[in-house]
């Protein structure tokens, strides 16, 4: 029995750390800088910088990055590969939302269009990379597409599920006061309908992301594609590897944006 | 069984299959008519894919790829489960790795491939790492889900029954949580796949997402949208097939 009061002590002591560093802000921050400082000291210990050709360390990769940045390929590179994002993404909820809505209250639209946009979920929209490269050649529009087939389908589906679940007494509550269609679309059915929306608008997002890679790398346009084929060229693997994170990292940023303003919309929508 | 049926009743109803067959007919007719390279008559690619397939030259690449699939998702869920199961049990674990486990998920890892084909050069292990990258994510959040979702009597239960840790883990979360692994198999392989058609396409090579490049370089559109068929086929069949044994695992293990 005396053997086991240090170790339960050391167990108690032991629980304290632990809830104080998962139930403080800075308790999680550390833990998380921690991890982070695990996770970077191990890739600089796999790293191995002897030939250029190897898997590099992390300061080789920050050191191609400073580079990248400094000589303005990357940032440059970046804004144009930005530009058939931001095309792409406009298209996808200019185009998608109003597709879900007539999806959701015209039940003939339903069947007879929806089924394509689960097909596009479900295919991996690389493969059909190659019939939009042959129909619209290497061009800027053969890239925006490429992102618009990736993402659409997201906000189509997500739309349509939000709209469909608004509760019917409210529509009829304004059809009895004498609003029309229109009004009710506009007043009723859209602002309801803004929280699912915002739930397709940021996976789709993530998809329009991996989009613009697929469509840089595979139609090789003047943006990062070219930029990555060219060091890919000279075996910069730590060049390569700073761009690709930098993608992730832009990537992620987009991402947490988005979701931010999913989750104002949400509580606007409880207020509401 | 019920609801299998109700879902593939949305695709067999009569305003899609009008509509498919309306488009079908127009893909028909554009291309026999307005003879564009780019659109062969559908009669053709269905030509090509019976030809390819009963010539052998869709065998090897699918068996090949399904190969390089399974090797993915094995280390996909060995590897997710023990991130995810660490997760589930220890909040400090949780709070230190489901960050960067949750960014993973959301991430466009592909930008990941150009990397992967300099390091495990342009072989079978740059769409194997792809796998990985685009499936270990969502395994590894499922299982942290299955493994939290224990109904908290169960566990007091066992507690009280003096059961440790480990044979709690064992013979309580892990098979109350089954239905959330089977959940992350799911998306595992749905993923996997994206992953696998999408290295394989730019490692431009290998597998199925080679025959697409091979093809779609060459303007042989027929073939190209021959492949583009199996490809679709296989993802659905895939997924499909997961589900499916899921459920019947679920049922069988209900009873």
């Amino acid at each position: 029995m005396t053997s086991n009061a240090p170790s339960r002590q050391a167990g108690a002591w032991g629980h304290r750390l632990a809830a104080s560093l998962t139930e403080t802000f800075w308790g999680r921050l550390a833990l998380r800088m921690t991890a982070l400082a695990v996770f970077l000291a191990a890739w600089q210990l796999a790293g191995d910088d002897s030939i250029a050709l190897l898997f590099p360390t992390a300061t080789r990769t920050f050191q191609a990055f400073i580079e990248l940045m400094a000589d303005g390929r990357l940032p440059l590179g970046l804004l144009i590969t930005g530009q058939a994002l931001v095309t792409g993404y406009a298209i996808i909820i200019g185009l998608g939302v109003p597709l879900g809505v007539l999806i959701a209250r015209f039940p003939l639209a339903d069947r007879a269009i929806s089924p394509y946009f689960t097909f596009l979920v479900a295919v991996p929209i690389i493969a059909i990379v190659p019939v939009v490269q042959a129909l619209l050649g290497l061009t800027f529009a053969a890239r925006v597409t490429v992102i618009v087939l990736f993402g659409i389908s997201y906000v189509v589906i997500n739309s349509a599920i939000a709209v469909r679940r608004i509760k019917p007494d409210l529509i009829e509550m304004a059809a009895s006061f004498g609003a029309r269609r229109f009004t009710i679309l506009s007043q009723v059915v859209l602002p309801a309908a803004v929280p699912g929306i915002m739930t397709g608008a940021r996976l789709a997002l993530g998809q329009a992301l991996i989009g613009m890679v697929v469509a840089e790398l595979t139609i090789v346009g003047a943006g990062v594609g070219s930029l990555i084929a060219e060091l890919q060229g000279r075996f910069k693997v730590a060049a390569v590897l700073a761009v690709a994170m930098t993608i992730v990292l832009i990537g992620l940023c987009l991402l947490s944006l988005v979701e931010m303003l999913e989750r104002r919309f949400n509580r606007w929508s409880l207020v509401k | 069984m019920n609801r299998v049926l109700l879902r593939t009743g949305r695709w067999f109803n009569p305003p899609f299959l009008l509509s498919l067959a309306v488009l079908a007919g127009v893909w028909e007719i554009a291309g026999r008519s307005a003879d564009i390279l780019t659109l062969p008559p559908l009669s053709a690619v269905l030509a090509a894919f019976a030809r390819l397939w009963t010539s052998g030259a869709l065998t090897a690449p699918l068996l090949d790829s399904t190969l390089a699939l399974l090797t993915g998702l094995a280390i996909s869920l060995a590897a997710g489960s023990v991130i995810g199961i660490g997760m589930g049990l220890s909040r400090v674990v949780d709070v230190a790795v489901g960050p960067f486990v949750k960014a993973g998920l959301s991430a466009p890892m592909i930008a990941f491939v150009p990397v992967f084909m300099m390091i495990f050069g342009i072989g079978s292990q740059t769409r194997i790492a792809t796998v990985i990258a685009f499936s270990v994510f969502v395994v590894a959040t499922n299982a942290a889900t299955a493994v939290r979702s224990t109904d908290p009597a169960l566990l007091e239960m066992a507690r009280s029954f003096g059961a440790g840790r480990w044979r709690i883990l064992g013979e309580i979360r892990l098979p109350a949580g089954a239905p959330y692994f089977l959940a992350g198999l799911r998306l595992g392989v749905a993923r996997g796949i994206k992953g696998l058609i999408n290295g394989e396409v730019l490692i431009a090579i290998m597998g199925m997402g080679g025959l697409v490049k091979k093809y779609g370089t060459v303007f042989s559109m027929d073939q190209l949208y021959a492949v583009i068929l199996l490809i679709v086929l296989y993802a659905a069949l895939a997924v499909g097939g997961v589900t499916l044994l899921g459920r019947l695992f679920l049922t069988e293990y209900k009873k």
